[in-house]
Formats: C-alpha cells, sequence, structure tokens
C-alpha cells in the first residue's frame, strides 16, 4: 500500500486501518457465469439459496456479460432494446417474453 | 417468381420421372412442390439453392416439428424473416413430413417434447451434458439428426451469437472450442446422423388416416381420472377436424372441439377447446394408425395436463383403464372399466361384481374384493382380460415427482407463474411384507393432505415456506408472485426450496412421504423444447 495515495474518504479510512487485511487477486471467478451450471433456476446443491438474490436486481448481468440467452432475453438477439429497461430491478415487469408463438 | 417456380416444376418432374422409387410416397408431388416454393420465397435469401435442388443448411437438417418451428422463430427473431403464420406452418408441416424424425427416433425423448416440466433426463453422455445440457434439456440435441459438418455448423452459429459462450462453459479447464468442434461434433455425428435407416424404412411405410371415432382414456396427476370419445374428421393435408366428448371422475361430461395436424405420418398436434378453456395436444400414432398417447395440457399454463391413451374404435376389443387402480378388500368401491367393444360378463377374481351402467366403451360396476386375494388378480369383460390389484392396507406412500419445480410469475409482469403438481401414491409391501421389494403392489393416487414446510436450515433461514407458495388440498403448488420482495432478506424475490409432505391417514395409521420442491424463478425464453 505505501506506493499507492488514497484519494478518497474509504481510501484513506482503509489505509489508517492496522488490521486491514490483505487484498488477493481471485484464483477462481465465482458466480453463475464461470460454468453456467447446474442451471438457470438451481444452484450447484440444488436449491435456490446460493442464485442471486434478488435476481431482478442483477438481471442485465443475466443478460448481457453472463449469458443466460437460453432463459433470459439477450442484448444481441432477443432484446436489443435492453437499454430502456434501465433498472430491472424497478422495471423487470417491463421484460417481455420472447419466443414468439405461433 | 413465376420462372423459378417453373423450373422447379419442371425439376421435379424429371426427378420424379427418373427416381421415382426415391420420393416418399407420403407425400405428393404436388406438396413437395407447394413446400419447395415455400422455402424458396421465404428462405432462399440467405439459404442458397444448390444445382440439385437442395438449400444451404436447411436441406441436411432432420428435426421434430417443434424443432423446425423453433427454427423459423429464430429466423424471424435473428435476421427478420417476417412469414406470415400460415405459412409458417405450412413449413413446419413440409420439412417435418420430409425431413423429420422416425418414431423410434424420437421414442426415447417424448417426456421433453410433451413438456414434463419435471421432468429430470437420465444416463446423458458426461461430455454431451457438458456441453449442451447446462442450458438445454439434452433432448432438444437429442431429436435433431446433422452429419458432423452441420453438428459444428451448429456450434459456430453458437460462437457467433453468443461470443462470450466460448469463455463461459468451463473454458477455463479445457480448449472449448476445440472439443466442440472436435470430439463432440464428432460424437453427435455419430450418435444423430442425417441419414438413418430408422427414417429411410418410416418414409417407406405407408401413413394412415387418423380419421374416425376414438376412445380416449387419461390421468391427471393429483386430481383424478379421465374418459371419454373422441371424433376425428379428415379436412385433407394432414389436418383434421376434432370433437370431444370426456367424463372426468368428478363425473362432470365436457364436450369440446378442436383442430388437428399429424406431422411425419405420426406426431399428432392439436388444439382444443373445453368448457372455454384452451387446450394443446402433443401425441405419437402407432404405426397401424390405430393407438395414440401423449399428453393433454393447457395451452397457457403447460403443467397443467394428463397423459392419454387414444385407441380407434375398430372391430377389436380390449380394457383401456380401470379406475380407481386398486381395490382395498372389505370396501365397497365403483370402479370403471373403459374399452372398446366390451361385451360379456364382468368377473374380478375374488370379488363381488354389481353392475350399474353398462356400454361397448363403459362399464361403470360397485366390487368389493373379500381379501382372500391379494395381489394381481383377474378382471374380465368378455373374452377382454386385464389385471387389476387388490390390498388389505397402504403400506407406505410416495409423492410424485420426487424432486418438482415451479416458477413465480405474474406481480404484474408477464410471465405466467408455473405452478407444480403432486400425487401421492400408495404401495403395498406385497407377499414378502417388506417395503421396496420386487413384489411391492403399485396401488395409484391415494388421498392425502398436503403441507409444505422449509426444506433445510437455509430455506429456513430466509423463511421460505412463508414466501414462496402455498399447496392446494389436491396437492397443486400455486407459487408466490414474481419479483423483488421488500419483506425478504435482501428483498429477494419469492423463490424458495420447500418439501412438499403428503399425510394419509388409515383409521389410527398415519403415513407420511416427502418431495422436494424448487420453487424458482421465471424464464422469459419458452420455446416448446427448452
Amino acid at each position: 500500500m505505501k506506493h499507492l495515495k488514497p484519494l478518497n474518504k474509504k481510501a484513506h479510512a482503509l489505509t489508517n486501518k492496522e488490521d486491514a487485511q490483505e487484498v488477493y487477486a481471485m484464483q477462481t471467478v465465482v458466480g453463475c457465469t464461470t460454468s453456467t451450471d447446474p442451471g438457470w433456476e438451481v444452484d450447484p446443491f440444488g436449491g435456490v439459496a446460493s442464485l442471486c438474490q434478488p435476481m431482478e436486481a442483477d438481471l442485465y448481468g443475466c443478460s448481457d456479460p453472463c449469458w443466460w440467452p437460453a432463459a433470459v432475453p439477450d442484448t444481441v438477439n432477443t432484446y436489443p432494446d435492453w437499454s430502456n429497461l434501465e433498472d430491472t430491478r424497478k422495471n423487470w415487469r417491463k421484460l417481455q417474453a420472447v419466443f414468439p408463438e405461433d | 417468381m413465376k420462372f423459378i417456380t417453373t423450373i422447379l416444376f419442371l425439376s421435379l418432374a424429371l426427378a420424379s420421372c427418373s427416381e421415382q422409387a426415391a420420393i416418399p410416397p407420403n407425400v405428393s408431388d404436388a406438396q413437395r412442390l407447394a413446400g419447395n416454393e415455400l422455402i424458396v420465397d421465404n428462405c432462399s435469401g440467405c439459404h442458397l439453392e444448390s444445382d440439385d435442388g437442395s438449400f444451404s443448411r436447411i436441406s441436411h437438417i432432420r428435426k421434430t416439428p417443434e424443432g423446425w418451428d423453433m427454427n423459423i422463430a429464430r429466423m424471424t427473431i435473428f435476421h427478420g424473416l417476417d412469414i406470415e403464420p400460415q405459412d409458417r406452418r405450412a413449413l413446419v408441416k413440409f420439412l417435418s413430413d420430409t425431413q423429420g424424425l422416425a418414431p423410434s427416433e424420437t421414442a426415447a425423448h417424448r417426456d421433453v417434447l410433451e413438456r414434463k416440466h419435471n421432468y429430470i433426463e437420465q444416463d446423458v453422455d458426461p461430455d454431451l451434458a457438458a456441453m449442451c445440457a447446462r442450458c438445454h434439456t439434452y433432448a432438444r440435441v437429442a431429436l435433431q439428426r446433422r452429419d458432423k459438418a452441420e453438428w459444428q455448423n451448429l456450434v459456430h452459429m453458437h460462437l457467433g451469437q453468443w461470443a462470450s459462450i466460448e469463455y463461459q462453459m468451463l473454458a477455463r479447464e479445457r480448449d472449448w472450442r476445440a472439443d466442440a468442434l472436435g470430439p463432440v461434433a464428432k460424437k453427435l455425428g455419430e450418435l444423430y446422423p442425417l441419414k438413418t435407416a430408422a427414417w429411410d424404412n418410416w418414409q417407406s411405410t405407408t401413413w394412415q388416416d387418423m380419421s374416425g371415432e376414438w376412445r380416449i382414456v387419461g390421468h391427471m396427476s393429483g386430481q383424478g381420472d379421465m374418459d371419454g370419445s373422441m371424433k376425428v374428421t379428415a379436412l385433407g393435408g394432414g389436418k383434421y377436424q376434432t370433437e370431444y366428448s370426456l367424463i372426468f371422475s368428478d363425473g362432470i361430461t365436457i364436450k369440446g372441439e378442436g383442430k388437428s395436424i399429424v406431422h411425419s405420418g405420426y406426431e399428432w398436434r392439436g388444439t382444443a377447446t373445453l368448457d372455454g378453456e384452451k387446450y394443446r395436444q402433443i401425441w405419437a400414432a402407432s404405426q397401424d394408425g390405430n393407438r395414440m398417447s401423449g399428453r393433454f395440457f393447457s395451452k397457457d399454463h403447460f403443467e397443467d395436463g394428463m397423459a392419454i391413451t387414444a385407441w380407434r374404435k375398430s372391430s377389436e376389443n380390449g380394457i383401456m383403464s380401470i379406475v380407481p387402480s386398486a381395490l382395498k378388500a372389505g370396501t365397497e368401491t365403483e370402479i370403471v372399466i373403459s374399452g372398446v367393444n366390451l361385451s360379456g360378463d364382468v368377473s374380478i377374481d375374488g370379488a363381488e361384481v354389481t353392475i350399474k351402467q353398462v356400454s361397448a366403451d363403459r362399464i361403470v360396476a360397485l366390487v368389493k374384493a373379500d381379501g382372500t386375494k391379494d395381489g394381481q388378480v383377474k378382471l374380465a369383460v368378455g373374452e377382454a382380460v386385464s389385471l387389476h390389484t387388490t390390498y388389505a392396507q397402504v403400506d407406505y406412500l410416495k409423492v410424485s415427482p420426487e424432486y418438482g419445480i415451479s416458477r413465480v410469475g405474474g406481480g404484474g409482469g408477464p410471465i405466467p407463474k408455473v405452478k407444480a403438481q403432486f400425487e401421492a401414491v400408495g404401495y403395498s409391501f406385497g407377499p414378502d411384507g417388506v417395503r421396496d421389494t420386487s413384489d411391492d403392489l403399485w396401488l395409484g393416487m391415494v388421498p392425502v393432505t398436503w403441507a409444505v414446510d422449509n426444506y433445510n436450515t437455509a430455506a429456513a433461514a430466509m423463511q421460505d415456506a412463508k414466501y414462496a407458495g402455498h399447496i392446494t388440498a389436491q396437492g397443486t403448488f400455486i407459487p408466490a408472485v414474481a419479483g423483488p420482495n421488500p419483506c425478504r432478506k435482501y428483498g429477494t424475490n419469492n423463490a424458495g426450496d420447500l418439501k412438499v409432505i403428503a399425510t394419509y391417514t388409515d383409521g389410527k395409521r398415519t403415513l407420511t412421504a416427502e418431495a422436494h420442491l424448487v420453487a424458482t424463478v421465471q424464464r422469459w425464453n419458452n420455446p416448446p423444447i427448452m
């Protein structure tokens, strides 16, 4: 930390904190994006406790960088107007079903 | 277009002279001409036609009707295809008839095709599961036929449309692209090649006309049974008008009508309106055209449905179903025997039978098993014979499905709730008096009371049972509304991890059984094959 200069309030607080822990780069990437395993709707333990809570707050992440296109509209093909939704935690109701029924 | 059509017609006419044997008799020259014209009109802007009359990509794939419909849907979303609904249906029909799957090629995957959303696929090749079945059902893959190069094209399509897939799908542990394009495409090409004897042979059979009078029986999980009749009238081109008169186990008769179409010579797809509600059918016909089986389900709630069997009314006779599935010794029970051309005396070994109503389709009788013959006993109606079960008591229960799924919905959003239906099934220990042995007797649905509770401590900490929904007296779990719930920890939505508890009471005896219910989040992408 001695080569880094704190610029904001939180950084100053961290500098002055004696028991601040070292920060390590993540050795593995966590979360649904790494393996899409086991599925959009079920966590690795067969339940729902480890799903994003609430997923509505993170829904854009599921759509664009995370890619769950088999379950969630994606920003390239099925829902290019995603940006109109803005905050999906508030506006999830505007997200429409994407499979065009006959 | 007229010029192209003329050339196409001449080409087909010449082909029909020189390659008469290669043209399936079930699809006429006129139908082939019309089908090709639809492809030219709607697809050839991108899918180039070769000198041999084939179209790039399209001609090198075989699929189910649902698979072809999903293809066309994807073209409308991805590439702006603008197609009239009647042309979309006609293309699905033509492609399914000329490039479909044989009955033996769909047999292992009909549960997914019939949209049984609680179905858990077993014994999937681990390499293919890792590559395909993390996002899709494995059936979605196994219900396609392509050669290796065409499977590789499918990999390229995924890379082109969803570029980050390469970095997601365990790419940190393997060379995903090389794996997908190499061994996986090779294996798929070997398992599911374009040309098969099964499809060639099926095309050479005579596809049957389904018109006529039919008997139909069905079971709605947790709800009860149905039997009735269906009249099918041919409209031409594989299309049919249908009329229904169905008697449900609560005694109510519901009449209705609908329209159906048969793809690939056996894939019956129907719509029906019963008592103002719209339903769909995904059934498969037998090769002789005298039997059908499949699923009859709500158009708007595909999870609401029943497994059905249909028999054509013909000269043969037989028993299709007996409701209820088992007789408790010493208790007078009303049974309904459904079948075709039923006639003669009704007898059940070890039971007194009193006939209440008789017709060639349906017999209602009061039956009292005397308890001298436990297990499977002979039930006969004249020459028609079936096995039925008598038992002394229900020894244990199981809840079906063991692992169910529901989805939040509604709440002002466009995605409806997906309910979960449970059924308690009774068993007798059988002659050996020991549970879970081969002589145990399956007794069918038994009446129980239902409850839900938190599945584990994590669920209890989140109070899942309080928020995720409720279960009805018929074992139907109704999930809560979608969307973040400010009353919950983290403001999370109403997903929950629950156990479903069935309790059966017989005098002073009480039996319970449990199932696991994942009351989870909604999907916005809901194609016919997930």
